[in-house]
């Protein structure tokens, strides 16, 4: 370490040394440390080279405002790039690298880019790169972001964890400086629930950085004294190294918790924490941010801004050079000269733009007033500076500062446009504000400490009046620094590039082009300059910017006003929105009772909404789906299958006027459905297309249940509660989803009645008089646990499905595989079901996609002349109807060894491939065990009068064109006798 | 009569989890009935109410426990009545009680019931509740019907038991109720 430029006082802990490295070179520091502070302690300025030119660029700020000082921590999948140094916490094995540099930092070979400065201004992109527009995307601009750009990503997963979380107040204080902290101290004290938001590690905001004192004691030591007494009050939540970095709506503001950023081993807690704080009240006290003059090569390392100059002596301990200047045009620089000298720095001169200035120096600094300087020296650091005067003085550490802007970024997330105030040469908060913010301290304009202290009072009364509470505290004694400015924007400098937005390369060159090509307005200034864009988003650039622009344009500031400050404040990590909601945990899944007794059986899952259903059961030896399909089919259609239908929409229809009810929403008769008996329904938009398909059972008269498809369970539910609470709130009826109360089990194939008899109890009759096709019932099975039985088929065979408490599910089909056994019962998954509700021509999602009738699918008899239901006049337009129009067919394939593939279009024979002959389209296609054969079902027009036509099913996505004989969509059993075993 | 028989099985099935500060558990007995009252039939209900409960029906996002019963107001007209006790005695119970003044559905199987316990029970739930369920903002006796993680929840404040600081019941249903158990352990104090 070198020791030149540690000084003494400071916050850091000395006790707590550590060592990091930067580009592989090893360094220490100590706890308190920032990765800049710890740099500029070892006397490195030089951090990293500029967006566009490559030219060396080292520490500006001490803040989140850093331009220039962007680096890379970490290695491998760790790497987080474009991490600001001057808020980045030290901590022990800390690795850090600087970016953008082809070969080493200090020999950038990209720095060609420097010299070619004359061609680069701004909009040089859209002049030069125009011809030949191919060029564009596969040349110019691979090259373009090659040479010019930030820090890279690893390519690799981010391993870190994440998390979001969410919480509530009376009162968020965002920002622990002066302000913040007294209206925290106030409201916490009048009993209000507090959090206190601040972005650095240590709370107490920009008094960590000044000599101030407040009640008799140095402010950092009062501070720390209000810091103890708000961690002691229940009422109040400290949150450091918290940026809220967004105002939205009803007082909900976003922000960015960092927890283990600055720890050596993260351990297991998550990296970071997205909050959304709910507040009643926001208290803003976020300071204001110092900005620099443009004047020649003032991009150089070692030009920085005095207020930063002047925090890493008092709160890091660091002298950042060891003959300082101070260029300054307003009082505010002066500080940094006494702070520094009263420190023992060597502060060479105050070079005060101004003409008279009655302060005084420090004893042995020079006062150049009336001054500027035109331009810098030193090859990666600062050696010596030109002044106006042509005087060329010698100085390492060049500290600047141009005024303050106050922080009002969260003031304008709403729109709010702020305003310019003369008196401090700033734009200030307006009063369209965020609903409920009050604006404190120098973020208000108000640059004085006694100010800020009694304005955090001020505003905790306030709140307190309005959510009760009353306030006690008194603001306490305070010393101004009288704030004292007369602007000065920009130093001529000749020829010599100054800089305005270090971090984008724009200098006042470019501004003056933008201008003079058109781009007058704010928004075009920044779009066609990039000024205030990327990570800094022009915290420090903009108002020097807009000030040159008024200059040119001959406009007030308030004429030329500012560019939108829209969120984040600063950079939230994308990991961050993410929160824990990646992977598996991307979306919830939902499970079948049954779920895991299908693992044990080596059930291949499928996704089906949030659900996961068994595909197909696969068995030794098989080792392609097919053949486990296949197996399932025939052992289904020839013994008994069983299949978990738990996933299937439920929904529990009860009251006096249930069975009206569901005659209304379905568009087939339900009005003399008998108590004991199921029916296929048909439900209808208000549009007359078909919204989904399902059985219902009548259970009692005033009791139905009804299943939807899995699919639709949702969008069911939501339209019967629209019919019942908007449509008909009359009648009295209640809805509840039942699907997670039940597991529900399909039992398919010739023997599935002969399986049930084992286990139901003494006294249940399934014979086909007592229990025959659409039968339902309650009964009681394995001694008393009463199941629901519906006989139901979507196989087409002999079929039942029986349903129970979830909590048997599991125990239900571990009983039926063991009482099957001598049926060879076979587990079948969604695909063999598919096969089979092919081969039965039954529709499903692919045929009831929304953009299909009861005509097309051949349902119209369903529609009921007798009755009104919803979607009634709407499913008889003359479109839906039109004879001509298409109709649900199945396909069959001439050659019996082609496979049909869904979504291939018909198309008469010789006709040529054009959308003006598309007759229609394959929306299912299954290879039918039974059959032999791929089979399709399909919508072709006039379908139901073309059976045994031939037509083409073309696929162009599969490069397919299948010769196809059109038949009835029934390929087994077509007249359904089996059903009624 | 046949000779099989059914098991139970809870819908999680983990072990109870403890950390510093919370613990989290699967309650299983507890029969859950959901009730609405029937059209018209509001002041009839109410009067049923308080000859069975001794006391009005609690409002919207209350709960009322009485007679070792706990009736949750999760909304408006949306009611969910728990106890100790087989589904079919907690509806025999209410039928009798209630008769043709509200409809009954039983929902034990459709919802897992989760149980949060400990002083640092707030801090799991700020991670995953939009809602105010800290102490200072949920009482004792609150109901919420709310999400955490995408998952449809009730939450209730419970009176803790002795030795509790703060009790927490959460339902959410059977069938991504792994999810939710694995949501809630992902969260402070039992991870980070």
């Amino acid at each position: 370490m070198n020791a030149d430029f540690r000084i003494k006082g400071g916050l850091i802990d000395r006790k707590t040394p550590l060592g990091f490295s930067f580009n592989g070179r090893t360094m220490a520091g100590y706890a308190g440390d920032t990765v800049a502070s710890a740099l500029l302690a070892n006397g490195v300025h030089m951090v990293g080279r500029s967006f566009k030119y490559h030219r060396p660029r080292g520490i500006l700020s001490a803040g989140v405002e850093e331009p220039n000082a962007l680096i890379t921590l970490g290695r491998g999948a760790d790497q987080d790039p474009n991490i600001r140094a001057t808020v980045a916490e030290l901590h022990d094995g800390l690795e850090a690298f600087s970016q953008n540099h082809v070969g080493s930092l200090g020999a950038d070979l990209m720095a060609i880019n420097d010299l070619a400065w004359p061609l680069l201004g701004a909009g040089f992109y859209y002049k030069t790169f125009m011809w030949p527009a191919a060029f564009w995307e596969k040349l110019y601009e691979p090259l373009i972001r090659r040479a010019a750009g930030l820090g890279a990503l690893s390519g690799e997963d981010d391993p870190s964890r994440y998390d979001k979380g969410y919480r509530h107040c009376d009162l968020l204080v965002i920002g622990s400086g002066a302000a913040g902290l007294m209206a925290a101290l106030a409201a916490g004290r009048a009993g209000r629930d507090v959090i206190l938001a601040e972005q650095d590690f240590m709370l107490g905001g920009r008094l960590n950085a000044e000599t101030d004192v407040i009640s008799g004691d140095p402010a950092t030591v009062w501070a720390a004294k209000v810091v103890a007494e708000l961690t002691a009050m229940d009422n109040v939540r400290l949150m450091p190294r918290t940026t809220v970095y967004g105002a939205y709506d009803h007082g909900v503001y976003g922000a960015l918790e960092r927890i283990t950023d600055h720890l050596a081993t993260p351990g297991d807690k998550p990296r970071q924490v997205l909050w959304r704080i709910y507040s009643k009240r926001a208290i803003l006290a976020a300071g204001s941010i110092e900005r620099p003059i443009a004047f020649g090569h003032n991009d150089r390392p070692g030009v920085m801004l005095a207020g930063a100059v002047r925090e890493y002596a008092n709160r890091y301990a660091v002298a950042a050079g060891q003959a300082v200047t101070v260029l300054t045009n307003n009082n505010d620089g002066w500080r940094t000269a006494h702070d520094l000298a009263a420190a023992g720095v060597d502060v060479s001169a105050i070079i005060d733009t101004r003409q008279d200035v009655a302060l005084k120096p420090p004893q042995g600094t020079r006062l150049i007033s009336g001054a500027g300087v035109t331009d810098t020296r030193g090859r990666g650091r600062l050696k010596k500076i030109t002044l106006t005067t042509g005087e060329v003085l010698k100085t390492d550490c060049l500290a600047v500062s141009g005024g303050w802007s106050p922080t009002v970024h969260l003031t304008c997330h709403h729109r709010g446009r702020p305003v310019w105030d003369e008196t401090i040469a700033g734009f200030v908060p307006a009063g369209d504000l965020p609903p409920g913010m009050i604006v404190v301290g120098a973020a208000n304009g108000r640059m004085g400490l006694s100010e800020a202290l009694a304005d955090g009072v001020e505003a905790a009364r306030a709140v307190c009046r309005d959510l009760g509470g009353k306030v006690t505290t008194k603001t306490p004694a305070a010393e101004d620094w009288p704030f004292a400015i007369e602007p000065c924007w920009h130093i001529p400098s000749g020829k010599t590039r100054a800089w305005v937005d270090f971090q984008n390369d724009v200098t006042t060159k470019d501004i003056k082009q933008a201008h003079q090509e058109g781009f007058r307005s704010v928004e075009h200034l920044k779009r066609y300059t990039t000024m205030g864009m990327a990570t800094d988003q022009g915290k420090i650039a903009n108002i020097p910017g807009l000030a040159m622009m008024a200059e040119i344009a001959g406009k007030s500031m308030d004429a030329v006003g500012t560019t939108i400050f829209r969120p984040p404040f600063t950079p939230v990590p994308i990991g961050a929105f993410a929160g824990r909601g990646r992977g598996r945990h991307f979306m919830p899944t939902r499970k079948t009772p049954t779920h895991g007794w299908a693992e044990e059986q080596g059930a291949v899952f499928v996704e089906a909404g949030l659900w996961k259903r068994a595909q197909w059961y696969p068995r030794p030896g098989e080792d392609h789906w097919r053949q486990s399909v296949d197996r399932e089919v025939i052992a289904t259609r020839s013994s008994l299958g069983i299949c978990d239908v738990s996933t299937l929409g439920k929904i529990d229809i009860k009251g006096a006027d249930a069975r009206e009810f569901v005659n209304r929403v379905y568009s087939n008769g339900f009005a003399k459905l008998p108590v004991g008996k199921v029916r296929y329904g048909l439900m209808l938009r208000d549009d007359g297309f078909v919204m989904d398909d399902g059985t219902t059972a009548c259970m009692a008269d005033d009791h139905f249940i009804m299943t939807t498809t899995t699919a639709n369970a949702g969008p069911v539910y939501r339209h019967l509660e629209f019919c019942r609470q908007c449509l008909w709130p009359d009648l009295d009826v209640a809805l509840i989803s039942t699907t997670d109360q039940v597991a529900q089990f399909a039992l398919a194939g010739p023997n599935s009645r002969r399986l049930l008899e084992k286990i139901v109890d003494p006294g249940v009759d399934l014979s086909n008089e007592a229990f025959p096709f659409m039968a339902a019932a309650e009964i009681p099975i394995c001694g008393g646990i009463m199941a629901r039985l519906f006989r139901i088929s979507f196989s087409g065979e002999l079929a039942y499905e029986i349903a129970v408490p979830a909590r048997y599910g599991d125990a239900l089909v571990r009983v039926l595989m063991e009482a099957g056994a001598e049926f060879d019962i076979t587990p079948y998954g969604t695909e063999a079901l598919n096969v089979m509700r092919i081969e039965k021509g039954h529709p499903t999602a692919n045929e009831l996609n929304g953009q299909t009738s009861a005509h097309h699918l051949g349902m119209e008899k369903l529609l009921s002349p007798s009755k009104d239901f919803i979607g009634r006049v709407m499913a008889w337009r003359e479109e839906l109807i039109r004879p001509d129009g298409i109709r649900l067919v199945g396909f069959k394939p001439r050659d019996p060894q082609a496979m049909l593939t869904a979504g291939a279009h018909f198309l008469d024979r010789g006709a040529p491939a054009r959308a003006s002959h598309d007759l229609g389209w394959m929306s299912s296609v299954a290879y039918s065990p039974m059959l032999g054969t791929s089979i399709g079902l399909g919508f072709i027009r006039e379908g139901h009068d073309r059976m045994g036509d031939s037509v083409r099913a073309v696929d162009f996505v599969r490069g397919k064109d299948i010769e196809v004989e059109i038949t009835s969509p029934h390929f087994v059993d077509p007249q359904g006798r089996r059903l009624h075993d | 009569m046949t000779e099989y028989r059914l098991k139970e099985k809870a819908a999680i099935g983990a072990a109870t989890a403890k950390a510093d500060g919370a613990t989290l558990l699967e309650e299983t007995g507890i029969a859950l009935v959901a009730m609405t009252t029937r059209n018209g039939k509001s002041r009839a209900m109410t009067t049923a109410f308080k000859k069975r409960f001794g006391c009005p029906p609690p409002g919207p996002t209350d709960a009322i426990t009485a007679d070792a019963v706990t009736v949750m107001a999760s909304a408006l007209d949306q009611v969910f009545v728990a106890a100790a006790m087989p589904p079919a005695s907690l509806l025999d119970d209410l039928t009798a009680a209630f008769g043709k003044t509200a409809t009954l559905t039983d929902q034990s199987d459709g919802w897992a019931r989760l149980v949060l316990t400990g002083p640092r029970a707030p801090e799991t739930l700020e991670r995953l509740s939009m809602v105010d369920l800290s102490p200072s903002g949920f009482d004792t006796g609150q109901v919420a019907r709310t999400v955490f993680e995408h998952l449809n929840v009730i939450v209730m404040r419970d009176k803790p038991k002795r030795g509790e600081t703060y009790r927490y019941v959460i339902l959410t249903p059977r069938s991504s109720a792994e999810d939710l158990h694995h949501a809630l352990l992902e969260s402070p104090p039992f991870r980070g």
